[in-house]
């Protein structure tokens, strides 16, 4: 499988604790500024595919703006309704001379979601251990 | 059994009743009433009248309670004649009851003054609910009324009056205003006080002469003044009704004569209420009859022993925006009294002490009576004082909050029209499981009488249930462990402008989406909108001034003020419609047009070719006006209602609310544009505005209610102004205003807002005007955004092979 990182905006483009719609391709994609890191998951909440990038950013956690599911940004598991063992796919990010890059492996189809995390620019990248989403909900 | 018959169905024989049933039963027992009505509570009748009760609210003890209580009740029957030999009783329908025990407990009728041609239609007495309905029929917006009567009753008539919309002047034939309870000072800042209110107060006036053709056109005075009036409430005093009592050879002076043990000359008949007289005094308040009504139940039950030794009476003035309280000797000129005193004429405030040998001997307290306890207390226990003298005018600044329940004795009152003691209560709540107001209303009976003492009763079931039902505000989350109030007060004291810096000093430092739009709506509302504006604690809609759909697209409703329009807007709406693709386009509710499906990177676009306004349908804020044709064109129209809403729109459009606030203005009580169950309602009459608020018809209905009725539409929108700014300080976030209206009881809002102190309106009306000022249309932030990439949707720097 190719990984492929992707320059999608310059850092300031993204307010402070809200989220940005980034369209690659044909995949619409959430990216979040939490001020120490950036993180991205697929824009549509796997309630009714609601646009997470217009939500209120709960910790590292966003909440979707039409029904109030809760979507973890780390991992892509929903916090809330809780068991619930749907989860949305998440994108390694990392920050360079003020842009922000996207990995993306394969644009027309995603399979299990990994969990990564970008550090702020100058800080070294952070790749968790990839693990299948549902397990996250019992760790 | 020994055959008991009652005469009176009013608060002291029912009551008196109530007390006996406690004791072993005895008595068959028969009430007659000469009202149609069952027994219900004589002082609420001004609040029936204000519109603030209904007559049904204001209900004792209904049927059942008779049939529970095997309690022949013979109501709309007068007893007309009494014989103490043969003991029976005669009533105007020719029936006669023989009795063993007779009580007496008759009351008293409304004195009448003489005046020439009194007996004209149009002229009321005001006792009880017959003469309270045939007031409700009359009273309308307008109408010109006089109150003769400065006292408790005629100020609570004319308050209650001129709530109904009329025009009401008070003529007082004293030179001071409830002058048996206050001194000339006092009386100086009550007529203050209605004068603001709007009620018309004239001194020192004997009425003479009614004047009129069969109906009432006016009063004329001594000295030949007269002034127009439509309606006149004679209110001036009462006297105990003793016609009974005088058949039965009853010894008499003012009152039906009884001694301690509340016996009257003849072993049996006995006599409670207004219409006995005991060392002297003839009672006329609801604590006295209660306590005596104790002290017979025991003698007529053969359980003599208890003695009523006389009230310290306490009097309350009940109209909401005129505090009035007065206790004990009013004379300070008795040798050996001490005066201690303060004012603050432009709060209204006045309180004066009477001292003797630094025992209370006398209050006085007009505007501010939150003490009213304390003081009561100190007249009855005859507390020495000598320790406190630097804290007497104002004893205990916790007083209202609940915290002195904790300080006060077993056997203080907290009750004061019921005689319920602090004591009473902690052992109805330990020994009958009483844990709401309602269970203890009904086992004590405490907060039955004139209401004043619930947020006592209330505090106290709070300590002492341990199953009470906390209903105070909670927390917004849990991310932020404070009540809504105690975060106001932390914001505005520590001058927190920005919603993270509140998480990050009192919170847990992230928030969530509860939290963040309440916080920001808060830092909005006290700061006036000069606070750091943060856009990511906004919802969506607030983020992009749209909307948000099912599909991710929003909608798009323009500001179409009033509901009014023209050609050349539609003809925009239309062309943008079709520019943009629009999916829907929908008439509201609202009168409003939605535009429905547009995308959110063309919203600037969108509003730029509309060139109107944001019409706020999406924002917890100020939606819309919705009006009738009013005068313009209706041929029922009876005020400019399109007029009104649009500038009741242009004032407060832009500003946000704790939660959506919707408004109606109607030019006539057919009420066509629904004004009654909106947030904020104007309801045109002939000559008039009623101002009315809490409405809803949505997820809850319900009516709004009366604020106030005014002459002219800019008093209109300054009540609605006022209202509108109290709700915005005070309501939690997304407390619709039915709810909040509904949590603080129409009196407290009406006291707070139109009746406040004048300081107090000023205050409001200013920092309504500093958020206006301060708002904006959102709309303009399509030249203006608030980021670069506020509507955009991003695409990536570098092309991207698909």
């Amino acid at each position: 499988m190719s990984n492929e990182w992707i320059r999608v905006a310059y850092c300031d483009d993204i307010p402070l604790r809200e989220g940005r719609e980034v369209v690659i391709g044909n995949r619409s994609i959430a990216v979040f500024n939490l001020g120490a890191k950036f993180l991205a998951v697929d824009n549509r909440c796997p309630h009714r595919g609601g646009p997470l990038a217009d939500g209120i950013v709960t910790g590292d956690n966003v909440v979707c703006p039409l029904h109030g599911w809760k979507i973890d940004l780390q991992h892509g598991n929903v916090q809330r309704p809780a068991e619930t063992p749907a989860c949305v796919k998440t994108f390694a990010t990392k920050v360079e001379a003020g842009m922000l890059l996207l990995e993306i492996s394969e644009l027309a189809s995603c399979p299990a979601s990994t969990g990564h995390a970008a550090v702020a620019e100058g800080g070294s990248l952070e790749t968790s251990k990839e693990r299948p989403c549902e397990d996250l909900r019992f760790s | 059994m020994e055959k008991l018959v009652v005469v009176g169905n009013g608060m002291a024989g029912v009551a008196c009743v109530e007390q006996i049933l406690r004791h072993a039963p005895k008595f068959q027992i028969t009430i007659f009433g000469d009202e149609t009505h069952v027994n219900y509570n004589r002082i609420l009748l001004s609040s029936v009248l204000a519109g603030e009760k209904s007559a049904d609210d204001i209900v004792l003890n209904g049927l059942e309670w008779y049939e529970k209580n095997n309690i022949d009740l013979r109501l709309g029957v007068r007893i007309v004649d009494v014989d103490p030999i043969a003991k029976t009783i005669t009533g105007d329908d020719g029936s006669v009851t023989s009795f063993d025990k007779l009580l007496l407990a008759t009351g008293s009728m409304p004195l009448i003054p003489s005046i020439e041609d009194v007996k004209k239609d149009g002229v009321f007495v005001f006792r009880n609910l017959d003469d309270t309905h045939q007031l409700l029929e009359r009273a309308r917006p307008a109408l010109k009324a006089v109150v003769i009567g400065g006292g408790l009753l005629g100020l609570e008539a004319a308050r209650g009056l001129q709530i109904q919309g009329c025009d009401v002047t008070v003529v007082h034939l004293m030179e001071t205003l409830m002058e048996r309870q206050l001194d000339p000072t006092g009386g100086g800042y009550l007529a203050t006080k209605m004068n603001q209110m709007g009620i018309t107060v004239l001194l020192g006036l004997s009425t003479t002469k009614v004047l009129g053709n069969g109906h009432v056109q006016g009063v004329e005075f001594k000295g030949g003044g007269s002034i127009p009036t439509e309606l006149v409430v004679i209110a001036a005093g009462i006297r105990p009704n003793i016609t009974l009592a005088e058949k039965a050879g009853l010894e008499i002076k003012r009152g039906i004569v009884v001694n301690d043990y509340m016996e009257t000359s003849h072993p049996d008949i006995f006599a409670v209420g207004e219409c006995v007289q005991h060392r002297g005094v003839c009672y006329g308040l609801v604590a006295p009859l209660i306590e005596q009504g104790k002290v017979l139940a025991a003698t007529i039950t053969g359980n003599k022993g208890p003695t009523y030794e006389g009230t310290v009476l306490g009097t309350k003035l009940k109209i909401m925006g005129v505090d009035v309280f007065s206790a004990g000797e009013i004379n300070d000129k008795v040798d050996g009294s001490e005066v201690i005193r303060y004012e603050d004429p432009s709060l209204g405030v006045y309180k004066k002490l009477t001292l003797k040998n630094n025992k209370l001997s006398g209050v006085i307290l007009v505007g501010d009576t939150g003490d009213s306890h304390n003081y009561m207390d100190w007249l009855r226990s005859q507390k020495d004082l000598s320790a406190m003298r630097r804290q007497l005018l104002f004893p205990d600044s916790s007083a209202d909050t609940g915290l002195d329940v904790a300080h006060m004795s077993g056997n203080e009152t907290v009750c004061g029209c019921m005689g319920v003691s602090k004591g009473a209560i902690i052992q109805a709540i330990h020994e009958k499981g009483v844990c709401t107001m309602a269970q203890l209303k009904e086992h004590t009976r405490a907060s039955t009488g004139c209401g004043s003492c619930a947020g006592l009763c209330q505090s106290l079931l709070k300590a002492v249930a341990p199953d009470f039902q906390e209903d105070t505000k909670k927390t917004i989350c849990k991310c932020i462990p404070f009540t809504e109030d105690t975060l106001r007060e932390i914001l505005r004291s520590q001058q927190l402008k920005s919603v993270q810096e509140v998480l990050d000093i009192y919170g847990n430092g992230f928030g969530c989406e509860v939290c963040k739009p309440a916080l920001s709506y808060m830092l909005d509302m006290l700061w006036c909108g000069d606070h750091d504006e943060d856009r990511s604690t906004r919802f969506i809609n607030d983020r992009v001034h749209a909307n948000i759909q099912k599909d991710g697209t929003f909608s798009v409703v323009p500001r179409i003020r009033g509901g009014v329009t023209s050609p050349d807007e539609l003809r925009r709406i239309a062309d943008v419609a079709e520019k943009y693709n629009v999916r829907m386009v929908k008439i509201t509710g609202s009168q409003r047009i939605d535009l429905l499906g547009v995308k959110k990177s063309d919203l600037p676009k969108v509003w730029a070719d509309l060139g109107m306004p944001s019409g706020q349908a999406y924002t917890k804020g100020i939606r819309m006006v919705k009006t009738c044709v009013g005068t313009d064109f209706c041929r029922f129209g009876t005020q400019d209602s399109t007029s009104a809403g649009i500038e009741l729109e242009r004032r407060f459009e832009n500003l946000f609310t704790p939660h959506k606030l919707k408004m109606g203005v109607v030019g006539c009580p057919r009420n066509c544009a629904e004004a009654t169950v909106k947030d904020i309602g104007l309801v045109g009459q002939d000559g008039s505005w009623q101002v009315v608020v809490g409405g809803a018809a949505g997820k809850s209905v319900r009516k709004a209610d009366l604020l106030i009725t005014v002459e002219t539409t800019e008093q209109a929108l300054d009540a609605a102004s006022l209202f509108l700014q109290y709700y915005r300080e005070n309501a939690n976030y997304l407390e619709r205003t039915y709810d909040f209206v509904e949590r603080l009881g129409i009196e407290k809002v009406r006291k707070e807002t139109i009746y406040a102190p004048d300081a107090m309106k000023a205050a409001l009306r200013d920092r309504l005007r500093k958020s206006k000022a301060h708002s904006r249309d959102a709309w303009l932030e399509r030249d203006d955004p608030q980021t670069a990439t506020q509507f955009v949707q991003i695409t990536p720097l570098q092309e991207v092979l698909a």
